[in-house]
C-alpha cells in the first residue's frame, strides 16, 4: 500500500478535522475497492467458455435468415448474397464474421455490413438495430417500413415501435419476441416454426 | 454513511460469488454455435450480459450522446456550439473565436475541469488546464457522435476528467465512401467550405478532407465591430484496415494553419495603464494517430493507440509551441463469469516552449512533462439483467504532484426493463498545469498616489501549488415512459477542495524601467466549495416524423475560502456559471425531402459580471432536392438583436452576439 499511500499529497495549510476525516475515508474507500476487487477476481466456478449474450444473438441472426422469405425485388440475382447489417454501434466484434464466414443459405452466401445511417442501411436483409440508436429509432424504423428488411433489435418496445424482431432476456437466455404485421408491411414472410418459437408473437 | 454503504456494496460482491457456484445446464460451446438451431440458443444461457457499447444508453453516469443528425440539423458549424445541444454543459461564446464551455460549475475562457478527447487524443493545454476551443475542428460530417459524460470520469480517463469528459468520435472511414462537397456562406460565416473524398484499396478504406472557414467579427459591447475574427485551413485523413477478420488498424493525421484577429487591452506601466492592440495571431498544428485493435468477441478486445500532437499559438501577450506523444494500452476481458474487466496502462510526454512577453514571462522558457498512469475498472453482474457493480481505479504519476488515485465505485439496477437507477461516488484531481506553477502574468496596472507612482499585481506561479480535489456523489434515474416518451434525470453532490486562489503577498519594488510596487498574488490551494444541481432530458417522438428534446439543468455553487485566505476574489466562480438553463429542441420533416428545426436555448443570467439571461433561437429548413443534394438554411440567435453572454476575463476580450442566417449547399455522391 506504500505507494498507493504515497499518492495523498501531504497538505500542510488544512489540519481542520473535515479533511482529517475524509482522507481516511478515501483510504478506507482505496482498501475496500481493492478489497472487493480481489474477491471479485476470484469467484469459486468461473465458466468462461459458456458463450456470451452477442455470440448467442450473433446466431440468433444467422438462424433467422432461414426462416424468412424475402421478395424477389429484395435480391439482384438468384445467387445475390443475404446481407447481414448491424446499424449503429456494433456489439458484436468478430463473432458475428466468423459465425457466418463460409456459410450458405439456399444457394446465398452471406455478408455482414455496418452502418453509421439509415439512408445506407435499407440495402441489409437483416438489419439489427443496435442499442445505441434509440432515441432515432422511430423514425429510422418508420424509414424501413416498407423495405424488405428484417428488422433486429433489443431496445424495449421495439417491436411497439414497428419493429419486427425484437430479443429480451429471461434467466441468462435469449428470448424474441415477433411482430408479424410489422413482417407483413415489409412483404417478408416469416415461416411458422419462428413464430412458434417467439415468446409473444403479436403485431 | 459512505462506510456502511461500503459494507453493503461488500456483502453484495460476497453473495455475487455465492450465486456463481449455482450449476447450470452445460452450455452450448461458443465455438459450434453456427451450427446451432433455433431451440439450442433458446435454451442456452450466457455469461456475460454486459459489453461496451450497451453501456452508452444503460451506464451507470450522465451521458448525453450528440449525434451526426443532431449536428447536422442544429445548424452548428463548430464543435464548440454543437456542444449547447448537451444538457449540464455551459457553452458561452465569449468572442469571435473564444468559448467558455465547462460542465457543472467553473466555467471560464481558462474552465479547467473539463476533459476533452478526439478519437481519444486529449486536447486540453497542459498550459493552463483548459482547451483552445478556436482550433479543436475537424470536417463535421466526419464526426459519428459527441459523448458527454458530466461528473468525473477520472477513474477511467485520467486528471482533469474532474466536471465531465467530452469524447469526439469520428466516422470510420467505411461510413464516408465517395465525394462530399459542402460550401456555405452567409453573415457571420463569410465562407465556409470543404471537400471530402473516400475510397476503398484492397482491405484499407480511406478518407481524405480539405476545409476552410472564414468568419467574421462579432460586435463590440459599446458598438462597432469586434474585432475577433479567424480563419483556418485544415487537411486530413483516416484510414481504416482490416488485417485479419478481429484485427483493425486506423490512421488519422490533420493539419491546421490559419490565424485569429485578437482586439486587447494589454495592462502597461504608464497612463492610461492599458494599451488596446488589435492584429492578426496564427495558429497552427496537427496530429497523427494510429489505433491497432484486436477483438476477438464482444467481451474482448486489446487496443495499442498512439498519437502524436503539435501546436504552435501565438496572442499579443504569448507565444506557445507544443509538441505531445502519447502511447496507450488497453485490454477488455472477461476474467471470469459475471465479470468485465479493462485495464489499461498509458504514458505521455509534452514538451513546449514558451516565448516571454512584459506581459507573461515564464520561470523556464522549456518544460518537458511525463505522465504515467495506469487503470482497471471492473464491471460486476451481481444479478443478472438486475444489478451492476463497477469498481474502477486510476494511478497516475505526473511531474508535478506525483502520484494520484483516482477511485470510483458504481451501480447500476434495472427494476424493469424500460427503467434503471445508477448511482456513484467518485475522487477526482485536477492537477496543477503550468501556468499555476510556472507563471509571472501582470494581472493590471494602475497609478499610485506615492512613489514610485506605478503599481502592479503579478499572479505568480509557485511549485507549491497542489491538485485540486473533488469527491462527487451522483444519483440518476432513466426511463422509457412509452415507446416514445424518455426521461433521464442525474443529480449530483460535488465536494471540492484545494481549489485555486491568488493570495496578494508582500509588495515589493521592482527597479523597472519604469520602476513600479509590485503586489504578487501567489497561487494557493486555499479555496473549499460545494455545487449541487440536476439535469433533466427528455425526449419525445411525438410522430414519427416530429421529434423534441427538452432539457433543464439546474446548478448551485457555494465557495469557501480557507480562513488563511486573503484572496478578495476567491469567491467569483460561484458567479461563472448559470444557475437555470433550459433547452428545447423541434425536429420535424416536413416530407421526406424537406425538414424544419428550432432550437431554444435559455441561459439564467451570470452574477460574475452580471451579464442578462438571455434566450437564443436557431432555426434551420434543410431541402433535399434529390438523394445528391441539400441546400439549407439557418438562422441564428433571431430573437435578440444583440447579446452577451460571457464576462471579461483575464486577457479575453467579450463581444456581443448578433443575427446571423447562412446558407449552405451540401453535394455528395
Amino acid at each position: 500500500m506504500a505507494p498507493l499511500n504515497s499518492g495523498f499529497r501531504s497538505r500542510p495549510q488544512r489540519f481542520s478535522s473535515g479533511s482529517l476525516s475524509r482522507r481516511r475515508l478515501l483510504a478506507a474507500c482505496t482498501a475496500s475497492v481493492l478489497f472487493v476487487g480481489g474477491i471479485a477476481a476470484h469467484p469459486p466456478q468461473a465458466r468462461a467458455d459458456a458463450p456470451t449474450e452477442y455470440q448467442i444473438k450473433a446466431a440468433f441472426l444467422f438462424n433467422f435468415a432461414k426462416f424468412v422469405e424475402w421478395p424477389e425485388r429484395a435480391f439482384a440475382r438468384a445467387d445475390s448474397p443475404i446481407v447481414i447489417g448491424v446499424l449503429g454501434d456494433d456489439p458484436f466484434g468478430a463473432d458475428l464474421d466468423r459465425l457466418v464466414r463460409g456459410k450458405r443459405i439456399e444457394n446465398r452466401e452471406l455478408v455482414i455490413r455496418r452502418y453509421q445511417d439509415v439512408d445506407r442501411a435499407a440495402g441489409a436483409h437483416i438489419l439489427f438495430i443496435s442499442a445505441s440508436e434509440q432515441r432515432r429509432l422511430p423514425a429510422i424504423l418508420a424509414d424501413l417500413r416498407s423495405s424488405p428488411v428484417l428488422t433486429v433489435g433489443e431496445v424495449p418496445q421495439f417491436n411497439r415501435l414497428g419493429g419486427i424482431i425484437q430479443f429480451a432476456m429471461e434467466n441468462r437466455k435469449v428470448l424474441f419476441d415477433i411482430n408479424p404485421g410489422a413482417a407483413e408491411r415489409a412483404r417478408l414472410r416469416l415461416r411458422a416454426q419462428l413464430l412458434r418459437l417467439a415468446r409473444k408473437s403479436e403485431s | 454513511m459512505f462506510r456502511t454503504s461500503l459494507a453493503v456494496l461488500l456483502l453484495a460482491a460476497t453473495t455475487a460469488g455465492a450465486n456463481a457456484q449455482e450449476s447450470a445446464k452445460p452450455p452450448t460451446q461458443a465455438e459450434d454455435l453456427g451450427s446451432a438451431s433455433l431451440e439450442d440458443l433458446l435454451g442456452t444461457e450466457v455469461t456475460s450480459v454486459s459489453k461496451r457499447e450497451e453501456r452508452l444508453a444503460n451506464a451507470a453516469a450522465a451521458i448525453y450522446v450528440i449525434t451526426q443528425e443532431d449536428i447536422r440539423r442544429s445548424g452548428a458549424t463548430t464543435i464548440a456550439e454543437a456542444l449547447r445541444m448537451a444538457p449540464g454543459l455551459n457553452v458561452a461564446r465569449i468572442n469571435g473565436h473564444d468559448w467558455a464551455i465547462s460542465s457543472r460549475g467553473f466555467n471560464s475562457f481558462f474552465a479547467n475541469k473539463l476533459l476533452v478527447l478526439i478519437d481519444g487524443r486529449s486536447v486540453y493545454t497542459p498550459l493552463f488546464s483548459g482547451v483552445f476551443w478556436d482550433v479543436q475542428d475537424t470536417l463535421l460530417e466526419d464526426i459519428y457522435r459527441i459523448e458527454v459524460i458530466r461528473g468525473p470520469g477520472a477513474a477511467l480517463w485520467g486528471a482533469n476528467a474532474v466536471n465531465g469528459v467530452i469524447n469526439i468520435i469520428t466516422h470510420n472511414a467505411k461510413a464516408t465512401q465517395g465525394l462530399l462537397a459542402t460550401a456555405a456562406t452567409g453573415t457571420d460565416e463569410r465562407f465556409l467550405g470543404g471537400v471530402r473524398y473516400g475510397d476503398t484499396v484492397g482491405k484499407t478504406a480511406y478518407r481524405a478532407f480539405a476545409k476552410y472557414f472564414d468568419r467574421d467579427d462579432l460586435f463590440a459591447p459599446g458598438g462597432g465591430s469586434g474585432g475577433d475574427g479567424y480563419r483556418i485551413a485544415r487537411g486530413g485523413f483516416r484510414s481504416d484496415t482490416d488485417l485479419r477478420i478481429d484485427e483493425t488498424l486506423t490512421v488519422t493525421g490533420e493539419f491546421y494553419d490559419g490565424s485569429t484577429t485578437t482586439r486587447l487591452g494589454v495592462p502597461t506601466p504608464a497612463a492610461p495603464f492599458t494599451r488596446l492592440t488589435e492584429d492578426d495571431y496564427p495558429l497552427s498544428g496537427g496530429h497523427l494517430l494510429a489505433r491497432w485493435n484486436r477483438r476477438s468477441s464482444a467481451t474482448s478486445q486489446s487496443s495499442v493507440r498512439a498519437y502524436f500532437d503539435r501546436t504552435e499559438r501565438e496572442s499579443p501577450v504569448h507565444r506557445e509551441a507544443r509538441n505531445t506523444v502519447d502511447v496507450e494500452f488497453q485490454r477488455q476481458q472477461v476474467p471470469a463469469s459475471r465479470h468485465d474487466l479493462v485495464w489499461g496502462l498509458g504514458y505521455r510526454f509534452t514538451q513546449d516552449r514558451l516565448q516571454n512577453s512584459p506581459t507573461i514571462r515564464w520561470v523556464d522558457r522549456s518544460r518537458g512533462d511525463h505522465l504515467f498512469s495506469a487503470f482497471a475498472q471492473d464491471d460486476i453482474t451481481l444479478q443478472p439483467e438486475r444489478l451492476r457493480l463497477t469498481l474502477g481505479t486510476r494511478l497516475e504519476h505526473n511531474d508535478y504532484t506525483g502520484f494520484e488515485i483516482q477511485p470510483n465505485v458504481r451501480f447500476l439496477w434495472t427494476p424493469t426493463e424500460t427503467q434503471s437507477v445508477w448511482g456513484a461516488a467518485s475522487r477526482a484531481v485536477r492537477t496543477p498545469s503550468r501556468f499555476e506553477h510556472t507563471v509571472r502574468a501582470v494581472y493590471s496596472a494602475f497609478p499610485l498616489p506615492g512613489p514610485p507612482g506605478v503599481g502592479e499585481a503579478l499572479v505568480v506561479g509557485t511549485p507549491d501549488y497542489g491538485s485540486e480535489e473533488l469527491i462527487a456523489y451522483e444519483l440518476g434515474y432513466r426511463t422509457q415512459l412509452t415507446p416514445r416518451f424518455s426521461l433521464d434525470l442525474a443529480s449530483f453532490y460535488n465536494d471540492y477542495d484545494d481549489l485555486r486562489t491568488l493570495e496578494p503577498g508582500k509588495p515589493f519594488f521592482e527597479p523597472g524601467p519604469p520602476p513600479r510596487a509590485v503586489t504578487p498574488l501567489i497561487a494557493r490551494n486555499r479555496l473549499s466549495g460545494r455545487t449541487y444541481g440536476a439535469e433533466l432530458a427528455a425526449n419525445w417522438s411525438v410522430t414519427d416524423r416530429w421529434r423534441l428534446s427538452f432539457s433543464y439543468s439546474a446548478l448551485r455553487v457555494g465557495l469557501r475560502p480557507d480562513a488563511n485566505s486573503r484572496d478578495p476574489l476567491a469567491r467569483v466562480p460561484e458567479g461563472d456559471t448559470p444557475e437555470h438553463q433550459l433547452h428545447l429542441r423541434s425536429y420535424l420533416d416536413l416530407s421526406s425531402r424537406l425538414s424544419f428545426d428550432v432550437l431554444l436555448y435559455h441561459v439564467s443570467r451570470l452574477e460574475t459580471g452580471n451579464i442578462p439571461a438571455y434566450t437564443r433561437a436557431d432555426a434551420r429548413i434543410g431541402w433535399r432536392p434529390s438523394r445528391n443534394m441539400e441546400v439549407s438554411l439557418t438562422f441564428q440567435n433571431l430573437f435578440d438583436r444583440r447579446h452577451q453572454e460571457f464576462p471579461t476575463t483575464f486577457l479575453v476580450t467579450p463581444s456581443e452576439i448578433g443575427r446571423s442566417v447562412y446558407g449552405k449547399l451540401t453535394w455528395r455522391r
